[in-house]
């Protein structure tokens, strides 16, 4: 199975505190790849190193490599925007912008200078189809964006995305703002999407990555404990914290 | 201790007072079979009923588990396993009851056919008693072994069939004896589900399918 990002050796540090250690860890195309782990573990902090996020941090650095499709991230002549075009993000909270349906998931095409309103009426079209959400907003694309219900903005966040053809899908506790409902709608969907795209998504409820995910990697203090594939993740952990995590024994 | 410990160790301390009371049924049985107290035989019956609804317990103990607590991993096969033995546990409950039937319709075992049910039944007794221990302590080690005494029921059992071949030849009472073959069936059988017990136990323990025949 081919892997899209490869992590190795990666250290990272907050103001010398290590906050990540050693992870090496390969992240397949296509498949879904949860992050799991206790509240501080560095969940985040790694989600954030796959498009280069925490350049945005001041006092974080970095050790280590990263690699999407055999080529270093972290390299010099790496032009960040277009990584993060490669490798988009959805966040826990849904972020629109004040702004339309239609300018929302325009966005990032506008960004490049792309105008033409046939191509944008295209794109925003299939991504909305993709995200799940077209059917619900084909009559209102003028309509401000933050008049959304929470699960259509966080939908309309992943058409966003999707609207930047990247290869790979962040999300961070993409539904932990929102209800079963939604969150179920927003869990078909990534079933979905990784046809199409490879998505890695931290959650802190271990059910749903027991069904959405197809890998799963555990993380403990900054460590990777763990990476499996999920069936065997949840039913024969390799590493006796995994298990105390699962089962709910930890601490 | 975390809610699903205390659940989980009272799903099992159900699972083992259920397996206690068919020990009770297969000792009285013998007992039965010896004496031809018919009472006594009425006895097991009743028991058999009180170990017909502990298993429907153990189910609803063990889906309320599932749906409430939604476990995983080893505390998922505890639950899992724990509903199979219950049902294993349930099928060597009637076994008994069907010795307990033979009891009533018919009169005591005359001695040496006698001899030959104990040496089944004591057999059959060790294996239970060894595989109830395993899964008491979770001993799926030791679980790998035990199943192998089944073959001494067999063995005994063997010898009973031999017996009883020799008392047709010399022109006994067919019937009789074909009932009497038919009714010891019954500890052979509750000897294979037995060994289902250790089957379920070091699937709980190591999540390791084993199939003992
Ligand atoms: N910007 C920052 N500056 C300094 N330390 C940080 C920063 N961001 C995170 N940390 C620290 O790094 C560690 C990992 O944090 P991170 O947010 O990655 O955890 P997490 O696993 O995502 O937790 P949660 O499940 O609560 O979201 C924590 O100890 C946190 O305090
Ligand atoms: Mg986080």
């Amino acid at each position: 199975m081919e892997s899209v990002l490869k992590i190795s050796n990666l250290n990272l540090f907050y103001n010398n505190v290590q906050a990540l250690y050693n992870i090496d860890m390969d992240i397949k195309m296509n498949h879904v790849t949860a992050f799991i782990g206790p509240s501080g573990c560095g969940k985040s902090t790694l989600l954030r190193c796959l498009n280069r996020m925490n350049d945005l941090i001041e006092n974080c650095r970095i050790e280590g490599s990263i690699q999407l499709d055999g080529a270093e991230i972290y390299d010099k002549n790496q032009d960040v925007v277009s990584l993060r075009t490669r490798v988009g993000m959805v966040f826990q909270k849904p972020n629109p912008f004040p702004k339309t349906i239609y300018e929302n998931v325009a966005y990032g095409l506008r960004c490049q200078g792309i105008n033409d309103k046939k191509i944008l009426d295209e794109v925003v079209e299939k991504s909305l189809r993709k995200a799940a959400l077209w059917e619900e907003v084909k009559d209102r694309l003028g309509q401000n964006a933050l008049r959304l219900s929470g699960g259509q903005q966080q939908r309309l966040c992943i058409a966003r995305a999707i609207a930047m053809e990247p290869e790979v899908i962040l999300m961070d506790e993409p539904t932990s703002a929102l209800d079963p409902i939604a969150t179920a709608k927003i869990e078909e969907l990534i079933q979905d999407l990784k046809a199409e795209y490879t998505i890695v998504i931290v959650t802190h409820s271990m059910q749903q990555a027991a069904r959405i995910s197809d890998e799963t990697a555990f993380f403990l203090m900054g460590e990777l404990i763990e990476m499996n594939t999920t069936k065997k993740l949840f039913q024969l952990p390799n590493d006796k914290r995994t298990e105390d995590y699962i089962t709910g024994r930890f601490g | 201790m975390v809610k699903i410990d205390t659940e989980l160790t009272l799903f099992q301390d159900a699972i083992l007072q259920m397996s206690d009371k068919v020990r009770r049924m297969y000792i009285m049985a013998l007992e039965v079979l010896e004496s031809g107290n018919k009472e006594r035989a009425l006895a097991i019956i009743q028991l058999d009923e009180f170990v017909n609804n502990d298993e429907e317990e153990i189910n609803d103990r063990g889906l309320e588990v599932l749906s409430l607590l939604a476990p995983v991993a080893s505390d998922l096969r505890v639950i899992v396993a724990g509903i199979k033995i219950a049902s294993d546990l349930e099928r060597i409950g009637d076994y008994a009851k069907n010795i307990a039937r033979y009891v009533i319709k018919n009169e005591r075992l005359e001695p040496e056919l006698m001899r030959h049910a104990r040496s089944i039944g004591d057999q059959f007794v060790l294996l239970y008693d060894k595989a109830i221990e395993c899964y008491r302590t979770k001993d799926a080690k030791t679980a790998i072994e035990v199943p192998q005494l089944d073959d001494e029921i067999d063995a005994a059992f063997t010898l009973l069939i031999r017996f009883i071949e020799e008392r047709m030849e010399a022109g006994e009472n067919i019937p009789h004896l074909v009932a009497t073959v038919g009714m010891l069936r019954n500890i052979e059988r509750a000897g294979d589900h037995t060994k289902n017990v250790c089957e379920h136990l070091i699937y709980q323990v190591r999540g390791q399918h084993y199939d003992f025949g």
